[in-house]
């Protein structure tokens, strides 16, 4: 799966569809973490929202490279559509990772405070959210999408239905607690085992699918 | 008794709730061995062979047998901005594949314009088709599986891909190809089978099912359509390939030597 996931990151990048949405969270993170005195917990909220986003985007962009024809070619040599799908996860939930120690640096060196409670809480939420939005991305990307233009749709749709739905007990509970200074320890561990579960969930079921409209 | 590589019984597949664009397909592939399906355009020949190569799965009936694939569709895309070595790298380490110097000798046998360092989006349709052909032989599969493989490809490539199929039949390996035009599945093919409205059947004319053999020469000057036990003579350049009766190989070849030709190669075209 290493070797499947080599490939995509190589795609990602020689691609470039991953710099619009980094670039922009970059910029967020600039402008989140500038003042040295604010709290850190509330920014690592509006952290984790938009790493939902940049994770179904670098999702639905590196699944979205290759051809239909090409993938076959790929899952010839990967000999299984879950291990095609694995490397791509493991490819993005790396940038991802990636993104989070830069977050984590950055607000370290802004306030110049270690507070480790705080990058826990980092360490765990951010990670966790990036992973709902490689959930969120699979679904909505070419592997069962065919058309852009409905990908978006489905992709904002689901993301808004995640981020702003108070109902839906993903990292909604886990955000609110986050940016309204309420306890957040029940809502944090509910993000991480509801964001393992929806990813193991998505996979599965968008491997399944795909393989049967193969 | 011979065991097969990989064996259809009774597949059937159809796209969503469509009709069955396949029916029914049997098919053996013995070790060793070509097997060259004839279709018209839309007759199942790429379906059945994305079932062959395990990346499409049968609606209907089963498929018996896991050899090791490399598959090679009926267009190779190519689209990235990635390089043809870099490309191939990445497939072969998929593969566990440790020894990556095959990589650049294949590309150079294959005249990819550009060589090893083209990027994929670069290239013409006849080269994205070599780049395809080299990531399906690179792994040296059991089961060499090509859909429609000549279309596209210029005429010294046209010798080299004969020359891939006939070392891989060598190897133990076998080749499933596809295509529309008779004689160059019957000029590579130890088995035919023809493809018609999602059913396939054996080529049963048994003058083409009686052991032959391959015969490559290369000069100038005999007519060898007109020679007797010669079933196929096809110009590659200065090199002729003949088909010929297996019983008649000695004399064929007797003649050609006599007559000034080189042998550059007899091989048994029957499993």
């Amino acid at each position: 799966m290493l070797a499947v996931s080599r490939y995509y990151l190589a795609l990602l990048g020689h691609s470039q569809r991953y710099l619009p949405a980094v670039l922009a969270y970059l910029a967020l993170s600039v402008i989140l973490y500038s003042d040295p005195h604010s709290p850190v917990l509330p920014l690592y909220g509006v952290s984790s929202g938009a790493l939902v986003v940049l994770g179904c985007w670098l999702t639905i962009a590196v699944l979205d490279i290759e051809d239909p024809v090409q993938r076959l070619v790929t899952l010839s040599h990967a000999r299984s559509r879950l291990r095609t799908i694995g490397g791509a996860v493991l490819a993005v939930f790396g940038c991802l990772v990636v993104l989070t120690v830069i977050t984590l640096a950055w607000s370290a060196i802004r306030t110049w405070q270690l507070n480790w409670d705080a990058f826990g809480v980092c360490l765990l939420a951010l990670p966790a959210s990036g992973l709902l939005g490689i959930a969120i991305g699979l679904p909505c990307s070419r592997l069962l999408v065919g058309r852009i233009g409905w990908t978006v749709l489905a992709a904002v749709l689901a993301l808004g239905l995640v981020l702003l739905g108070k109902w839906v007990p993903l990292v909604h509970p886990l955000i609110t607690a986050l940016t309204n200074g309420a306890p957040y320890v029940g809502a944090l561990v509910l993000a991480v085992v509801t964001s393992v579960v929806a990813l193991g969930v998505s996979a599965g079921v968008v491997g399944w699918l795909a393989g049967r409209r193969a | 008794m011979i065991t097969p590589l990989i064996r259809l019984a009774g597949v059937g597949k159809r796209y969503g709730g469509g009709e069955l664009v396949l029916d029914g397909v049997d098919l053996t592939v013995p070790a060793a061995c070509v097997v060259g399906i004839l279709g018209a355009n839309g007759s199942g020949k790429s379906t059945l062979l994305r079932i062959l190569a395990g990346v499409s799965r049968a609606s209907l009936g089963s498929v018996e047998g896991t050899p090791s694939i490399g598959y090679l569709p009926d267009r190779f895309p190519g689209g990235q901005r990635l390089s043809a070595r870099s490309y191939l790298r990445h497939l072969a380490r998929m593969r566990g594949l440790a020894d990556l110097s095959a990589i650049d000798p294949l590309l150079e046998r294959l005249a990819l314009v550009g060589g090893p360092d083209a990027q994929l989006r670069t290239l013409s349709k006849g080269n994205a088709q070599k780049v395809g052909l080299a990531q399906a032989v690179l792994p040296r599969p059991d089961l060499l599986i090509l859909d429609e493989p000549w279309s596209g490809l210029d005429g010294g490539t046209h010798a080299v891909l004969g020359e891939l199929v006939a070392e891989t039949r060598a190897r133990g390996a076998s080749v499933v190809f596809t295509d529309h035009r008779p004689a160059v599945v019957r000029e590579h093919a130890d088995a035919v089978h023809r493809i018609e409205g999602g059913r396939l059947t054996a080529v049963g004319d048994p003058a083409e099912t009686e052991p032959a053999t391959r015969i490559v020469l290369a000069g100038t000057g005999t007519d060898w359509t007109a020679e007797p036990g010669v079933r196929h003579a096809i110009a590659e350049g200065s090199r002729v390939v003949l088909t010929v009766d297996a019983t008649s190989a000695d004399a064929v070849l007797l003649r050609a030597l006599s007559g000034g030709w080189s042998v550059r190669e007899v091989a048994p075209c029957s499993p």
